[in-house]
Formats: structure tokens, C-alpha cells, sequence
């Protein structure tokens, strides 16, 4: 009889659309990964998108949408939006126990941290009338550090002025830094006798060591740009110098401290998934002593990724007051913390604002100190500054 | 393929709409069932040639002319198909009127093909901002839909008012082809809406979707055949009424109106000379009704089952490694899955003469000491401390051993 066929058929529709809303879900899983945890800016990065269907039904249609900041690009756009974040919608069609991988190439113009922290899936019923959807989390990030620019002429100043100190000091002799073998003279202590170099050559040899100093290099960037005009092209010319000086710097075994004169915002704030901070949270403050290590270089980079010239800054005036005096106009957390230079650091200041901050360096430079100062300006512009003997000025011009 | 089933679904929405009603009216107007009304259905499924007719002819006619022209021939075409389908309902006294009815369906359909171009024109004009006034028509004849089945389910209802079993028979039929076949066009339509939607989105696997959707909606047709499979089985079941016995005071002679050929013709019916000859035959067994269901499922069930390994094929092409968007699919497998299908390696599962020995000294030590032999333990410590050392079976074994373990051909 007819009724039993649509009885049968509402049945059978009520049943079919009742399983898929409930189960279309499970053994569901999706990951957003960047393929690279850092790339520099103006290259490319890769991300994947991994879905699998770990049940047996399948699914025609499935829309992973997530969104991502817009100083990133997607290389095949055609189903991004771009508002205030750019949103991807990628569609996908799964059979049971089936994983589809699928490659993103993204473009990376600019520097920044950047992070993936959920995802969209939707899916339709068997003729699109009904629309189902649910969240998924990721955790996925990646760092676009700062552009690698030409710091060669800043080098060379900073060498010479460490140079002038290593020459004062080559008396002190490193044990551990072994430099040549030559031959006996009456000068030299018996320990240093290398005996089998002596036996093999018939005569009285010794070890001859370097003498090496620990050479220090504090880096001070100031991203202050506070006027009704912005420079960002300036602030990011400062970065990319900072970040240039400390790779080269860090490259050539001179520990490197960097002091940049801002906070970092709380969306910042997450557990890193490196070694470098696996208990706790990332500083909010930028400051850190020389090193030198792999590890170190990595910290700069990431924090000079993850700075902000619109954050909350902190002018360079109340950076140099002594701990004990009262330091108003600092966060309370920062109070504590001295900023003073280490004794024996070359200091490079990196700052285009030269009525700010003049007086500021000039107070550190003392008779003794040696600074290089570094002013990034606009091509066109002129940069006239006087100032003292003992500050190395480099100006730095820039294109827009 | 998608839009050859798109059309054959268009085709056979207007053909089985069109077909039912002249059964309908032919059993409004007979007092009995009779083998007339069992075949009427079937001859008028000859419809189907003028639906799919007038749909090259509007698509391949440029001016109104040819088309008048074509339809013309279109007509006298549906005349000679109907002449020849007829059969014994020519000699019946409704011939005329079945003839009629198929030729006024024939020109329905031909104006309806001829207002769908004009509002096809119409509805260009209006994309061009030409017309504000334009409307889209909508033709009965283009889109199968569900609300459709209603129409045949009140036809049903109408027959099993008319207690006309052929007519049941036919209305059945109708929805039990007609909803499938409207799930199919559903689908491939909202499915190609959804991917123009989509049109711009890079690395879309449309052949998956298709290929993928098809298969779950094959799935579920399968599902809802089988289920549909008791409302064919009961067929018998039905109740029949006939709401003219409501006026069963109310008398009419019809004898008047029937001529006296017809009388004559009643006598050429070959069913009727037979029944006159043999008497009325007797009901069909029990068990051959049985049986012929039986087969019935059978059948239904082989027919399932192909479509089953087709759709389960068609997967198969669907588990490929690479997909044409440079997507990469892999298959997942459960871990008690993966672990059951392990291969054994080969030299498991055929081991040397070495390793046999081996195995078996270390089963004898084991049933003879209870605790494990220390690394540092020679074959005759461990022997000793098991207590097999001095017994003959024990002498035998530990040479084996010896040669199995420490000999030259040793693994």
C-alpha cells in the first residue's frame, strides 16, 4: 500500500538525517600546522591542513574555515575574505577511514608572530538542506622574523671600537684556546711544554694559546614613534638592523643583550613551545644580558618579531635611573629590573628619535664609553645631529 | 552524465504526470474494472515520446515557424505511436477518446515547451535590466520536486475510491519510480548550486564530492527500496471503495448511449471468448503466491546487490593515493586492524633446523626449571640444575644443542 511506502520513506529520511547529525563529528579530527616554525620576512612559509575521518561513514562535503592575521598572505586566494583577519574556507570530501593532507604556501611580507587557535568544520545534509557545524582547536604558530638587512658598516665600527680593547688586553692568555706549536724559547714556563710534539721533533716545543676576551654588545632599540605621522618604515628599518646585528654579532662569538623599550601585549603571552621557556610564560619585557648561543639568537629574534610600535612603550629616560632611586612612569614589575649597561659592553643604540633621546645617550657616554648610535631616516630628509666625539653616529637611510 | 540524468529525470517527471491522467479519467468513467483499464496505463506511457521530442525540437529551432512545423509532424507522429500501442482498446468505444486526450496532451505539451522559451528570452531581457516587470515562470513540466508526489498520492487515493485496481497499481508505480528518480535530480541540482557557489574556491574536489555524494545517495536510495519493498508486497491488501455507490439510488440507463456495435466488440476481447469457454479461472495457489514473491525478493535483492558492488567500486577509485588538487589521501586503519594484518616474516614462519633445536631446548629447560638461567650459565650448568644432564634424552639433546647453537652452521 502507498502509505507504507511513505511511512518507509519519512523514515527512512527521519533516520538518515538523524544519524549523520549525530555522527558526522565523531573520529573527526583536524590539525593546522605550519610547516616551519620561522621563517624571515619576505619569504614563504607552508602550513598543512590535516583531516582525517577515523569512522566508517562518509562525508561529501566538509568546510575547514579558519582565520589568520592579515599581514599574512595566502598564495592561491580565491577563498579567502579579507576584513580584519583573513578568512580561509578550504572544502574537502572524506570517505570513511580516509586522511587528506593538503599543502598551503603562504606569503610573509611582513614580521610578526602569528597563531592558529581553532578552526571551523560545517557540513551539509545529503541535499544541502540542513547545515551542520562544530569548532575544533589548533595550536599552531610561526614567527616571521624581522628582514635581514646590510649591517656591514655598523660592524665595522662596532669591531674597531672592540678591537681597540681586545689589543689592550692580549696578556691574558685563555688555556682552554689553543692557538699553535712552536719552538722553546728561555721565556716560556715548562708547562707549556708539549712533549710529544718535542719527541717527534727532536726539539724542545710548547703550546701557544689565544688570548681571548669575552666581548659584550648591548643593544638598545627604541621604537618610540609617537608623533601624529608614523614612521613605520623607520621602526621597522630599527628592527631589522637590531636583528641583523645580533645574528652577525651572535655568528662571531660576541655575547649580544638587547634592551628594546616596550611591552609585550597580553596576546602575546603563551607558553612557548620551545626550549627556551618550557614552564612558563614568555617576559613580558625585553631586556636580556649578553649570550651567546643558538638559543639566545632565537629569543631575540622571536621577541623582535613579536614587538609592536603601537604596545605600550616606555620612553628611554626612565629606562637609566638607578634602581635605588625612585623610578616613577615604570610598570611596577619593571622596577626592579636595572637596565644599566654591562661595564665592559660596546653599546649600540638604535633610534630615530634624536630630540627624544639625545640627551639620554649622551648621559651614558662618558669619557671612557664608546657608543655607536644608529639613526634610521627617511630618504629625502635630512639628518643633522651634533654630538659628541666618543658617539659613533651612523645614519642610516631609508626608502619608503 | 549529469546532465543526461538531469534531463531523463525531467523526462520522466513529465511523462509519468502526464500519463496517469488519462487512466484517471478512464476510471472515473467505468463502473468496473475490466483488462481495458489494466493495459490503459502502459499505452499511455507513450507520452513519453512527445515530452522528449518537444525538448530537442525547442532547443534546436530558431524561429517559431519550424517550430509550428515540427510540432505538426510531432502530432501526427504521437497519432501514429498511439494508433500503434492501442491494440484492443481500438475495437473499444472510449478508442476516440483516449486518441483525443493523447493528442491534447501532446499540444499541452508542445505549448509548454514553447512558453518556457519565450520566458527563457524574457528572463535574458530582464538579466539585461530590460524588462523590471519580468517574473520567472515556472513550469510543471522542467523540475521534478517531492510536493509532486502528493499529486500521486491523491490520484491513489482517488483509485482506491473508484475501487480501480489498475489505476492503484499505476499511481504506485508512479511514485515508487518517480521518488528516486527526484531524489537524484535534487541532489545533482543543490549540488551543482552549492559548488557554482564555490566556483572561486582553489583545489575544490568536485569529482569527489559527486563521485563520493552519489555513492551515500545510492546508499540510501538502496535503503528506502528496500524498505518500500512491504507497501509493493501488499498490494492485495487494499480496501477498495467506490464513493458512486454514495448515489447508488439514483439510476441511469446506459444502454442508450452504448451503440450496438460495441456489444459485438465485447465478443473480440480474447480474454472474454476464453473466460466464455473455460469458465472464470480459478485463484493462483498459496504456495505459487509465495513462491512468486520469493522470486519476486530474489530478484530485488540480486538487482541490490549489483548496485551495492557498483557503488562500493565506485568508492574504490576514491581511496587513491593523490587526488587531482594535489591533495594526498591516505587510508587509516585501527591499530587491532593493523596489528592483525602484520605479515609474519618468512623466516617465522618456516624456521630453520637451527632454530627449531634451539626452540626446543629452551621448552625443555623451561618445563624442567622454574626460574630463568642466568646469562652466564653454560648449556651444562643449565642442564645439571634442570636435572636432565645425565639421562640419555638429555646427552642427545645437549649435542644437538651444542652443534645447533655453537657449530658452523649456527645463525
Amino acid at each position: 500500500m502507498i502509505s507504507l511506502f511513505f511511512l518507509g520513506l519519512l523514515f527512512m529520511t527521519f533516520l538518515w538525517n538523524t544519524y549523520y547529525a549525530r555522527h558526522w563529528n565523531q573520529g573527526l579530527s583536524v590539525s593546522l600546522d605550519f610547516v616551519q616554525n620561522s621563517v624571515y620576512a619576505g619569504g614563504q612559509a607552508e602550513m598543512t591542513e590535516k583531516i582525517e575521518n577515523r569512522k566508517k561513514l562518509p562525508l561529501p562535503v566538509l568546510e575547514v574555515a579558519f582565520h589568520i592575521d592579515k599581514r599574512l598572505s595566502f598564495l592561491h586566494c580565491e577563498n579567502t575574505t579579507v576584513s580584519d583577519f583573513i578568512y580561509k574556507r578550504d572544502i574537502f570530501a572524506l570517505l570513511g577511514r580516509q586522511r587528506v593532507t593538503r599543502k598551503l604556501t603562504l606569503n610573509c611580507p611582513k614580521r610578526g608572530y602569528f597563531r592558529i587557535t581553532s578552526s571551523e568544520l560545517t557540513t551539509f545534509s545529503m541535499l544541502h538542506r540542513q547545515r551542520y557545524s562544530t569548532s575544533c582547536p589548533a595550536d599552531t604558530e610561526l614567527y616571521v622574523y624581522a628582514a635581514r638587512t646590510d649591517v656591514g658598516n655598523i660592524l665595522t665600527t662596532c669591531e674597531r671600537l672592540m678591537g681597540n680593547l681586545q689589543c689592550a688586553k692580549r696578556l691574558f692568555e685563555d688555556p682552554f684556546a689553543f692557538s699553535s706549536i712552536r719552538e722553546y724559547t728561555t721565556n716560556d714556563p715548562m708547562n707549556t711544554i708539549n712533549w710529544k710534539a718535542s719527541a717527534r721533533t727532536g726539539a724542545l716545543m710548547v703550546n701557544t694559546f689565544k688570548s681571548t676576551l669575552t666581548r659584550q654588545v648591548m643593544i638598545y632599540l627604541d621604537i618610540e614613534d609617537s608623533g601624529i605621522l608614523k614612521y613605520d618604515w623607520l621602526i621597522e628599518e630599527s628592527i631589522s638592523v637590531a636583528a641583523s646585528l645580533a645574528h652577525k654579532l651572535i655568528g662571531n662569538g660576541i655575547d649580544v643583550g638587547i634592551c628594546v623599550n616596550t611591552e609585550l601585549d597580553e596576546s602575546m603571552m603563551y607558553p612557548e613551545k620551545n626550549a627556551l621557556y618550557p614552564s612558563g610564560q614568555f617576559p613580558r619585557v625585553i631586556y636580556t644580558k649578553p649570550a651567546c648561543s643558538t638559543k639566545h639568537l632565537t629569543y631575540i629574534e622571536q621577541t623582535l618579531a613579536k614587538c609592536k610600535s603601537d604596545g605600550n612603550i616606555i620612553p628611554f629616560t626612565k629606562f637609566f635611573i638607578p634602581p635605588d632611586n625612585a623610578r616613577k612612569g615604570l610598570p611596577a614589575h619593571m622596577e626592579s629590573i636595572s637596565f644599566m649597561p654591562p661595564a665592559d659592553a660596546t653599546l649600540i643604540f638604535i633610534s630615530k628619535n634624536v630630540t627624544l633621546n639625545q640627551k639620554v645617550i649622551e648621559g651614558l657616554a662618558h669619557r671612557e664609553k664608546q657608543i655607536v648610535w644608529v639613526i634610521p631616516y627617511t630618504r629625502g630628509e635630512t639628518c643633522d645631529v651634533k654630538t659628541q666625539e666618543n658617539i659613533r653616529l651612523i645614519k642610516r637611510e631609508v626608502n619608503i | 552524465m549529469r546532465k543526461i540524468i538531469k534531463q531523463s529525470a525531467q523526462w520522466l517527471h513529465a511523462s509519468l504526470m502526464i500519463a496517469i491522467i488519462i487512466p484517471l479519467l478512464y476510471a472515473l468513467c467505468a463502473t468496473k474494472p475490466d483488462t481495458i483499464g489494466q493495459t490503459l496505463y502502459i499505452k499511455c506511457l507513450v507520452i513519453i515520446f512527445p515530452v522528449i521530442m518537444t525538448d530537442f525540437i525547442i532547443s534546436r529551432c530558431k524561429g517559431l515557424l519550424s517550430y509550428l512545423i515540427l510540432s505538426v509532424f510531432l502530432l501526427l507522429a504521437t497519432f501514429v505511436s498511439g494508433l500503434a500501442v492501442a491494440g484492443p482498446l481500438r475495437h473499444h468505444f472510449l478508442f476516440p477518446g483516449y486518441m483525443a486526450l493523447l493528442l491534447c496532451e501532446t499540444v499541452f505539451i508542445i505549448c509548454n515547451r514553447l512558453a518556457e522559451r519565450i520566458s527563457k528570452a524574457r528572463a535574458a531581457a530582464a538579466a539585461k535590466g530590460e524588462d523590471p516587470s519580468w517574473r520567472p515562470a515556472h513550469s510543471i513540466l522542467r523540475e521534478p520536486s517531492f510536493p509532486a508526489l502528493i499529486y500521486f498520492l491523491a490520484v491513489y487515493i482517488l483509485a482506491l475510491n473508484l475501487a480501480n485496481p489498475a489505476l492503484c497499481n499505476a499511481a504506485l508505480f508512479s511514485v515508487v519510480i518517480y521518488t528516486p528518480v527526484t531524489f537524484l535530480y535534487r541532489y545533482i541540482c543543490e549540488t551543482e548550486k552549492y559548488l557554482s557557489l564555490n566556483k572561486r574556491t582553489c583545489s575544490l574536489p568536485s569529482k569527489r564530492i559527486y563521485g563520493i555524494g552519489s555513492g551515500m545517495l545510492a546508499a540510501f536510495l538502496l535503503m528506502l527500496m528496500l524498505i518500500s519493498l512491504p507497501a509493493l508486497f501488499t498490494v492485495s491488501n487494499r480496501h477498495y471503495h467506490d464513493i458512486r455507490d454514495w448515489t447508488a439510488d439514483i439510476t441511469i440507463d446506459y444502454t442508450d448511449l452504448i451503440p450496438e456495435n460495441n456489444q459485438e466488440d465485447i465478443g473480440t476481447d480474447p480474454m472474454a471468448a476464453l473466460i466464455a469457454q473455460y469458465g472464470v479461472p480459478k485463484p493462483a495457489p498459496k504456495w505459487m503466491t509465495v513462491l512468486f514473491h520469493m522470486v519476486e525478493t530474489a530478484i530485488f535483492l540480486f538487482l541490490a546487490a549489483m548496485l551495492l558492488k557498483i557503488i562500493r567500486s565506485a568508492f574504490q577509485d576514491f581511496r587513491k593515493i593523490g587526488d587531482d588538487n594535489g591533495d594526498i589521501v591516505e587510508q587509516l586503519e585501527d591499530t587491532a586492524e593493523a596489528i592483525s594484518k602484520v605479515i609474519i616474516p618468512s623466516n617465522r614462519r618456516n624456521p630453520s633446523e637451527q632454530e627449531r633445536i634451539r626452540k626446543e631446548y629452551r621448552k625443555i629447560i623451561r618445563r624442567h626449571r622454574k626460574d630463568i638461567p642466568a646469562a652466564y650459565e653454560s648449556p651444562i650448568e643449565i642442564e645439571t640444575i634442570a636435572g636432565i644432564a645425565h639421562s640419555e634424552d638429555g646427552k642427545k639433546l645437549h649435542k644437538q644443542y651444542e652443534s645447533a647453537r655453537y657449530g658452523q652452521k649456527s645463525g
